[in-house]
């Protein structure tokens, strides 16, 4: 099984190009994920600030 | 029921909360199982050799990043028009992501130059329009922040987005108004005959549908939490009051 996938995803030979292919996969992955862990960031803080509004003015 | 109903915060609120799960894991298997194809299993190009792969980053991004500014063009407009928070806020939480596309796109693009055009960058229009694309970008975010008052500043920034525009269709169509420039026609087209081949075309087609679920998702999580902030500045006010 592990060989099987092993030789379906072998590296495909890039040549000269390996640089600029490998770094566009980069680039990109990179900018999703900071993208992704911002948003998420984001959002958890938006909704901890305002469930504590929220409950503080239910307290009162 | 009508689609209006969704530019109450509640209603919109609890839509988003449950399809976002969704949407978010369809994108990521989409992303993925379309890289690996296209990256894997697909040959090099006759002209283009091993950097026809980036054609599997390059053009989704760009894509995502030129209809970004048209989904916000429209949310802009329906704020003008309706005077609806939520598509105002849901303009707001595209433009972090059209930004993120719009770099993928730029650096991406010069990688791919580099090597076939023998440079970087080019002032060829279709790659000069976008990078205009990407100030204007910056220039709306920038304009969110500077306004205190949100309905003034989702005003102005309403008004930036229509003149925006201009430059996402021409992102979209310099080559065909020109006709000149460096960069090549679109890879995808309504006329087959137009396109890149099958074999780039299919794996090419399911990145793209996950970007555009991506990029779904990433919306409707910065609504959300747009639309949680403002409540809670709302609850502050009302308090101080």
């Amino acid at each position: 099984m592990h060989c099987l996938l092993a030789e379906r995803f072998n590296m495909p030979d890039l040549g000269n190009y390996a640089f600029h292919v490998l770094s566009s996969y980069g680039v990109t992955t990179l900018v999703i994920i900071i993208v992704i862990i911002f948003s998420y960031i984001k959002y958890t803080r938006a909704k901890k600030s305002l469930e504590k509004i929220e409950a503080n003015l239910n307290g009162k | 029921m009508s689609f209006w109903e969704y530019a109450n915060p509640v209603k919109f609120l609890k839509l988003s909360g449950t399809v976002l799960p969704y949407f978010s894991v369809f994108a990521a298997l989409m992303i993925i199982s379309g890289l690996c194809w296209g990256f894997f299993f697909t040959p090099d190009d006759y002209k283009q050799g091993a950097t026809v792969k980036i054609l599997y980053v390059h053009v989704p991004a760009a894509f995502v990043a030129i209809n970004a500014w048209f989904m916000m063009l429209i949310a802009s407009i329906i704020w003008l028009v309706r005077r609806h928070h939520v598509s105002a806020l849901a303009a707001k939480a595209a433009a972090p992501i059209g930004v993120a596309m719009t770099i993928i796109g730029l650096v991406t693009g010069a990688l791919w130059g580099q090597p076939m055009w023998g440079t970087w960058w080019e002032w060829d229009p279709k790659l000069t329009s976008f990078l205009i694309l990407f100030l204007f970008y910056i220039g709306y975010i920038a304009l969110w922040s500077a306004v205190e008052d949100p309905d003034s500043a989702a005003d102005l920034t309403s008004i930036l987005c229509i003149v925006g525009s201009v430059f996402a269709v021409l992102s979209r169509y310099a080559t065909v108004f020109w006709n000149q420039g460096l960069h090549q026609d679109a890879s995808l087209s309504v006329d087959k005959e137009e396109h890149v081949a099958d074999v780039f075309y299919y794996p090419l087609l399911v990145v793209m549908a996950g970007f555009v679920l991506l990029f779904i998702a990433l919306v409707l999580l910065n609504t959300r939490s747009e639309i949680m902030t403002r409540r809670a500045s709302a609850l502050l006010a009302r308090r101080k009051v």
